[in-house]
């Protein structure tokens, strides 16, 4: 995979160009690819998730407008297997499309990688951490 | 070896047993016939069990090399190999060392010298000197090598995908000590298969944990406390085969995960202000290592190869320098040792696209000066990325007509 900051450095005025139409937005939806926490689903490429968890892809195609481009989801590695009851999240949150540049920004540039949610919430975690005795 | 034992203690206590373990375990367990002073090219590395899968196929091409180089190893622990190197004249390994053929197809035993014991070279570790409360001897150079990363390992045979850090701090901070404590189905103690607080490993992860909460520290990580990362491995797989594949979770490097696929995997990790927890890899079945090339995956951190040097840019000792030069980036190898790591779940520096400068620090966007993305990608996934172009004759003529201009190791790339 290519990383947007190769394009960047490549100087192509074009990739600016788009970048800065890209970036005119901070997040936009070009969200990696989520699976839900029953089951894993097939991608079908950057900022596209499914939502049936249960299809097989073929691979997925590379995002154009976000912050990062690629080859492709991950999806057609594991297409289909879903477990019980498990269906993947149509994920709503967004994701930083501009270039990152701090640690937040790199946690959560778009990227046509699988990501998994982990629901604190609805795990039990204390919203508020009790300091280790 | 299995050690059992309870958290929380003192700080400096782990790091003592870890010291202890290791010399228990350096002990013959049986006859040796042959004394590591007769082996061509000796560099005597300790410290970090971790980086044992790619140690070996570093060492098994060096043992070929002209001259050959034979690197003996002791694996003891992250912070065991940092304590080495803060004297000077740097510590002492005693009793049996580790070392490999061309082959690499099985460890070798050899006998250190007795009672005085053998200089160590190079200390390795995973992390930070003062991760481990130690600061390098000021004649020494803490080198960076390849990238490694910590994960939340389970067994293959469990549907757990994701673990956040928030989560993580609950259950290896309090071991499932109340309900109030437990975060399911992580809940029970048996089941958290840890290091101790010389591990590199788990001193990584518990400076990922310690930003999410108060208090959390390597040494009062709650489990079982496990002597190396083939012990964690033993015990994974182990309460799969006893059918606890749900609450077995344990603390892995991501080259021992890469060496077996087929029994564990890594969780998808969710950092602090992340809304997606990502593995180090793309995918489940990838070997990229994507996420932690551009971030996405907090925990990571470089090789540091801790050794004598009057430059701070080489090694004082020839041979360790060869290692250093090799693992920096700084000399080319006449083995294609950008394949190894890719094929060992380790990253080079070449094909990073994000730097930190401390413990799973800040980030900082990264083009290293001769990147080698395209060959680690075609190394590790077997196929270069369809945007990676070939320039077979390693001209940088044969990339005129790109966006990338300059020909490294066989590919077109940015710089």
């Amino acid at each position: 995979m290519k990383t947007m900051h190769k394009h960047l450095a490549s100087g192509l005025a074009g990739t600016l160009i788009l970048l800065a139409l890209a970036c005119s937005s901070k997040n936009n939806n070009n969200n990696p690819v989520i699976i839900g926490t029953g089951g894993e689903a097939a991608a079908t490429g950057g900022g596209t998730s499914t939502t049936d968890g249960g299809s097989s892809g073929t691979g997925g195609s590379s995002s154009t407008n976000g912050g990062s481009t690629g080859n492709g989801g991950s999806g057609s590695s594991t297409g289909g297997a879903t477990a019980a009851g498990g269906a993947c999240v149509q994920d709503t949150r967004p994701c930083h499309s501009c270039p990152a540049t701090t640690s937040d920004e790199f946690l959560n540039e778009c990227t046509p990688a699988t990501c998994y949610p982990f629901d604190n919430a609805g795990k039990g975690v204390p919203s508020s951490l009790p300091a280790i005795p | 070896m299995r050690t059992k034992m309870r958290f929380p203690v003192i700080r400096a206590l782990p790091i003592l047993a870890g010291a202890a373990c290791a010399l228990f375990t350096a002990l013959p367990a049986s006859a040796q016939s042959v004394d590591c002073a007769t082996l061509p090219g000796r560099v005597y590395v300790a410290g970090s069990t971790a980086v044992k899968p790619f140690l070996l196929a570093i060492a098994k091409n060096l043992v070929t090399a002209n001259p050959p180089i034979t690197i003996i190893y002791q694996g003891q622990g992250s912070c065991v190999g940092v304590n080495y190197m803060t004297t000077s004249p740097a510590g002492t390994i005693s009793g049996t060392g580790t070392y490999w053929d061309s082959t690499g197809s099985a460890d070798l035993s050899c006998n250190l010298t007795a009672i005085t014991g053998d200089v160590v070279d190079i200390g390795v570790s995973d992390v930070f000197a003062s991760s481990c409360g130690y600061a390098a001897d000021p004649s020494m150079h803490d080198f960076y090598g390849p990238v490694q990363s910590m994960t939340f390992s389970v067994p293959v045979t469990s549907t757990q995908q994701s673990i956040s850090a928030e989560a993580a701090y609950m259950v290896f901070g309090f071991g499932a000590d109340t309900a109030a404590h437990t975060v399911a189905p992580w809940n029970d103690a048996t089941a958290l298969e840890v290091r101790s607080a010389s591990s590199g490993t788990q001193q990584m992860i518990s400076a990922a944990l310690a930003q999410v909460g108060s208090g959390f520290a390597a040494a009062k990580v709650k489990g079982v406390a496990n002597s190396g990362s083939g012990v964690v491995l033993t015990g994974l797989t182990g309460l799969a085969a006893a059918n606890n594949q749900e609450k077995a979770i344990g603390f892995l490097a991501m080259d021992v995960v890469d060496t077996n696929r087929d029994k564990v995997r890594p969780l998808a990790f969710q950092f602090k202000g992340q809304s997606c927890g990502y593995m180090p890899d793309s995918s489940t079945t990838a070997f990229d290592k994507a996420n932690v090339r551009d971030g996405h995956y907090a925990i990571w951190g470089p090789l540091h190869m801790i050794t004598p040097s009057t430059d701070g840019k080489t090694a004082t000792n020839a041979n360790a320098d060869k290692i250093i030069g090799y693992l920096t980036g700084r000399d080319a190898p006449a083995f294609d040792l950008i394949s190894v790591e890719a094929t060992k779940g380790v990253v080079p520096d070449c094909a990073m696209r994000v730097s930190r400068t401390t413990e799973v620090g800040a980030m900082a966007s990264y083009m290293p000066a001769k990147s080698c993305e395209c060959k680690f990608l075609k190394a590790a996934t077997g196929t270069a990325p369809t945007d990676c172009v070939a320039c077979p004759n390693n001209t940088d003529a044969e990339c005129a007509s790109g966006a990338n201009k300059h020909c490294n190791y066989g590919f077109c790339e940015v710089q």
